[in-house]
């Protein structure tokens, strides 16, 4: 079954620099459309607004990092199914296995290549509805 | 490349200088927060702890933006700095030089700030896309290719490099002159560059122009020097000059690539990486922060009795070996690990924090590398690690060198067929490849270390033993090639021929030879028989009762055999090379050079020609030859082969012979004449006895009395048959002179012989015979003379009828044939036998008839035979003893008019 077009990602960062770098590799090289928060807090309330097909969390964010947030959307009876991928830089295959049992459906290592980014985003979303 | 691309790429660079501009700062604030640690501080207390976790954010922070744009050198070290804030807060422990780690980063992340101002130190997006879209139509695409700039003045030499340098992916830009070399720096930005010392110019030496680029600061690669120099003053000057690496010319292509690979750090863009066996899991895991963050690799193990095992799969270039493991020890885990064959030349350095001399050297003698001791600075660490990281990189690269030689090697000699032998200064075997084992039957075990004399052949010993004396006197290390043919023994004592060739080499100072041998029994075998085969050939030629001659196509002599020479006169060395022309008498040879020129245009068809010639010898005598020529074709060439006979004798032969016949033929007709002549002298006084008698017989006045009358019937009779004897005489004469002459009359053949029989009947009767007819209802026509066939039906019939047994038959019957009758008379006689047929037509042979009261003058039936004959048409006889005789002649028919 082929894949819906990704076309609205969400995407929480605490750091301001990447934030702007990601914004510019989603959007102008990748082609999506890109809201951002600053914070695992802002995300329910952004989710809702903007209805995105998938969500990019930074996990060492501050008061509320990218597990409690994935928790908390989980919840979340209208956002519980948007995909989530973990942005981190813990990549050891125990973790990546912790990460996926706790609801992720991928993870991307940081720190990222921008060039690419938008390339890897999309190779999983594809293997994500295959 | 589409604009909003280059738009967003601009404004990542943009993003990313303000970054770099904003590093300072944090750089600052975290060396400030590091400073206020205090080192002795425990991680219990809470403002140690408030600290300790702000530095923690703060360079994950640093960490996390650096490696977004790129900035490798603070990325790794902020991580490093994280990494151990965290394990520090996690376990509430810190190994004791933590706090020094830390201060060693922020002084190393100071350093980074100040020079990520200067071009190149950080990649920028743009230069990547521009640069990787620049070698998407180069191979090995991923990798950013810069060029090596070689200068030389050898032209020669440069455009080799340019060659052979493209095989292993490295881009040449070739100069002839350092002239050219600032501008081509500022284009290119090679990956490094390749320069000759020694130039024409001597002003403009290499080791200057590198030393003034170097001071306009132009130059950010690696410098290789080259140069048929090598002494001391020259390698100081190149060294002093900066150089990276020094060749001595001859260049070798091989050693060129792997310096370039070496300095471009082409294949160490990998990551050198390391193996921490430390029980110690804090300990462990503050030192792979910290080497990782200095650009390492590293993995822990905490369970020493796993080391061999974790090694192999992980493949790191350098272990550091904690001392005080409970279990086993390092030294012993050293050991252990030295063992086995893989890790012989593994780095093995060991973690200690005290230092004890004792301790040392046995860590030494147990395969250790060295000592690091846990107080000292991370960048004295990272030195002697990096330090032996690398000369164990460059032992491996030239081990597996050496492997991949050998391998190649023995690629080759393995599928050579040809036999391939080492052997020392003393003659033993050194190497024995496969190809020796077929052809000598020994195999590498049983040869390797014995004395190349087991192959040798007796007569050869001697000889093989001198020159290898010879050989180790010679100063030189140039190679000898020499290609001989010698024989060999084989291990079942065989004695095979060989082909042979041997170089000699010198190999640190020890001199070998490797021969390199070819079976060429069968060859040889071959070339024997051919010889065999041609010498019997030669001695065939040579002992030839014929004399033969052979020619190249223009007649030019090539072989003259000893028959020729005897036939000629001449000596060999007198004939060969010179046209066969001279063996001709004037005349002649125009005619033979027609022949030549016919020969060759119908030389597809080997046609052999046999003719008659006059030839001439050395003495000038002219005899005639039969001569048998054959074209052929050898090796593409064309040549004549000529058997010759001299025919003169059998030439004076059949003159003679010939003469003969003329006088036999003048003969007969001499007698033919002589018989004619005479006819008339014999028939004239024979008609008169004949009529005289018949006056006699038929007088009326004077009538004679029964008595006399018959003798004058007796008188009458034998003149008769005289008369007949000399009519046939003479007509066999008149045939054999060719008088006589037949005219020819067309008549129904049926009708004429009817006639002739009934003529005959009463003689028949007389004989007590019986005749008959013909009663052919066909018809059949002739045209010939109607007298001379009676004359010859008569004969037969004649015949027929004295030659019958009482109350016999004369059967006349004819046979039509096609375009042509048979006229058969048989008759029921004693018949005659077989061997006596033949006889019947030679005149004067009557077959034994003569003695009997027959009559007959014998030359009937030859006069017959010549009579048929004249009429075109055959005569023949059957017989059957005690049956009887059938006499047949043959006429053609002709149509009826």
């Amino acid at each position: 079954m082929t894949a819906e077009p990704l076309t609205k990602i969400l995407y929480a960062e605490d750091e301001a620099d990447i934030r702007e770098i990601a914004v510019l590799a989603i959007e102008a090289i990748g082609g999506f459309e890109i809201a951002t928060c600053s914070s695992g807090a802002e995300v329910l309330a952004l989710a809702n607004e903007f209805q995105p097909q998938l969500i990019l969390l930074d996990v060492m964010m501050p008061i509320m990092d990218g597990p409690t947030t994935l928790q908390a959307l989980k919840q979340d009876l209208q956002l519980k199914d948007i995909p989530v991928i973990f942005l981190t830089a813990k990549i050891m295959t125990e973790e990546i296995n912790h990460f996926k049992q706790m609801g992720a459906i991928d993870i991307i290592a940081k720190p990222f290549d921008p060039m690419t980014l938008s390339a890897q985003i999309q190779e999983i979303w594809n293997s994500h509805h295959a | 490349m589409p604009e909003r691309l280059q738009a967003t790429l601009k404004r990542m660079d943009e993003l990313q200088i303000a970054f770099i501009a904003k590093l300072g700062e944090k750089v600052k604030e975290l060396s400030r927060l590091v400073l206020q640690l205090e080192s002795n501080a425990t991680l219990q207390e809470p403002h140690n702890r408030e600290l300790l976790q702000q530095i923690h954010t703060l360079s994950h922070s640093l960490a996390g933006s650096a490696g977004t744009f790129k900035h490798t050198a603070v990325y790794n070290k902020a991580k490093a700095i994280e990494e151990i804030c965290h394990e520090a807060l996690q376990k509430a422990e810190a190994p004791s030089n933590w706090h020094k780690f830390l201060l060693e980063f922020v002084v190393g992340l100071r350093g980074d700030v100040q020079v990520s101002g200067r071009p190149s130190v950080v990649e920028n997006f743009s230069s990547f896309i521009a640069l990787s879209e620049k070698t998407e139509n180069v191979r090995n695409l991923g990798q950013l290719h810069h060029p090596v700039i070689v200068v030389d003045d050898d032209e020669l030499l440069v455009r080799l490099i340019k060659e052979q340098a493209k095989h292993f992916e490295y881009e040449v830009i070739a100069l002839l002159s350092t002239a050219d070399l600032e501008a081509a720096v500022e284009k290119y930005h090679p990956a490094a560059i390749l320069i000759d010392v020694v130039f024409p110019d001597a002003k403009h030496s290499g080791i200057e122009i590198i030393n003034q680029l170097k001071a306009k600061n132009k130059i950010n690669c690696p410098v290789i020097f080259m140069s048929n120099r090598c002494d001391m003053a020259v390698r100081l000057d190149a060294l002093r000059a900066g150089s990276d690496a020094y060749i001595v010319k001859p260049l070798e292509i091989l050693e060129l690539i792997r310096i370039l690979d070496r300095l471009t750090q082409r294949h160490a863009k990998q990551k050198s990486r390391i193996l921490i066996i430390d029980d110690d899991p804090l300990s462990a895991k503050f030192y792979q922060s910290a080497l990782n963050g200095s650009g390492f690799v590293c993995e822990i193990l905490l369970n020493p009795l796993e080391a061999i095992n974790k090694a192999l799969t992980f493949n790191p270039d350098c272990i550091l070996l904690d001392i005080n493991m409970p279990g086993c020890n390092g030294f012993e885990l050293a050991e252990v690990i030295r063992q086995d064959d893989a890790f012989c030349h593994i780095p093995i350095l060991f973690l200690t924090s005290t230092s004890n001399q004792s301790r040392e050297v046995h860590a030494m003698k147990s395969g250790g590398d060295d000592f690091l001791d846990k107080n000292a600075n991370l960048s004295t660490l990272i030195e002697i690690i990096k330090g032996h990281i690398n000369r164990y990189k460059e032992l491996d690269s030239v081990l597996s060198r050496l492997k991949k030689d050998e391998v190649r090697f023995r690629s080759v000699t393995s599928s050579s067929t040809d036999a391939i032998i080492s052997v020392d200064e003393k003659g033993r075997i050194v190497f024995w490849n496969e190809g020796a084992e077929n052809i000598f039957g020994f195999n590498s075990l049983e040869t390797v270390g014995q004395s190349l004399d087991i192959i040798i052949s007796t007569e050869y010993k001697v000889e093989y033993h001198k020159s290898l004396e010879n050989l180790g006197t010679t100063k030189s290390w140039q190679p000898l090639k020499h290609c001989i043919e010698r024989s060999a023994t084989r291990k079942d004592k065989k004695q095979i021929e060989i082909e042979l060739t041997y170089t000699e080499w010198l190999a640190a100072n020890e001199r070998f030879y490797t021969a390199i041998i070819r079976d060429i029994s069968h060859r040889k075998q071959i070339e024997q028989e051919l010889l065999n085969k041609t010498a019997s050939l030669n001695a065939i030629i040579h002992n030839s009762g014929e004399a033969i001659i052979t020619t190249d196509a223009q007649g030019s002599i090539e072989t003259a055999n000893p028959k020729v020479l005897q036939l000629f006169g001449y000596q060999s060395n007198e004939l060969i090379g010179k046209n066969v022309s001279m063996l001709m008498p004037s005349a002649e040879k125009d005619h033979h050079d027609e022949c030549m020129q016919r020969s060759a245009l119908s030389f597809p068809r080997t046609i052999s020609e046999i003719r008659e010639l006059k030839a001439v010898r050395k003495d000038g005598s002219i005899f005639t030859l039969e001569l048998n020529v054959s074209p052929m074709t050898v090796a593409g060439e064309r040549k004549f082969v000529g058997i010759l006979h001299d025919i003169s004798d059998r030439k004076q032969f059949v003159n003679e012979l010939l003469l003969a016949k003329a006088g036999a033929e003048a003969a007969s007709k001499a007698k033919s004449q002589f018989l004619a002549s005479m006819s008339h002298e014999l028939r004239t006084p024979l008609n008169a006895v004949m009529g005289f008698t018949q006056i006699l017989q038929t007088d009326t006045d004077n009538p004679l009395n029964a008595e006399q009358l018959e003798l004058l019937n007796y008188i009458y009779d034998a003149g008769l048959s005289l008369l007949k004897l000399i009519s046939e005489v003479l007509d066999l004469a008149d045939i054999e002179a060719g008088a006589l002459h037949l005219r020819k009359e067309k008549f129904e053949l049926v009708n004429f012989m009817n006639e002739i029989i009934t003529q005959a009947e009463p003689l028949a009767l007389r004989a007590d015979l019986t005749i008959k007819k013909l009663t052919d209802e066909n018809l059949f026509f002739v045209e010939t003379d109607q007298q001379k066939l009676k004359q010859v039906i008569n004969h037969l019939l004649s015949n027929a009828i004295k030659f019958n047994s009482r109350h016999g038959q004369v059967l006349v019957f004819l046979t039509a044939l096609e375009n042509a009758v048979r006229i058969s008379v048989a008759d029921t006689g004693k018949g005659i036998p077989e061997q006596l047929l033949a006889e019947l037509f030679k005149p004067f042979n009557r077959l034994g008839a003569e003695m009997s009261s027959i009559e007959g003058t014998g030359v009937g039936l030859t006069l017959t035979k010549k009579l048929v004959e004249m009429m075109n048409g055959k005569i023949g006889v059957i017989s059957k003893v005690g049956e009887g005789t059938t006499f047949w002649i043959e006429l053609n028919t002709v149509e009826q008019d």
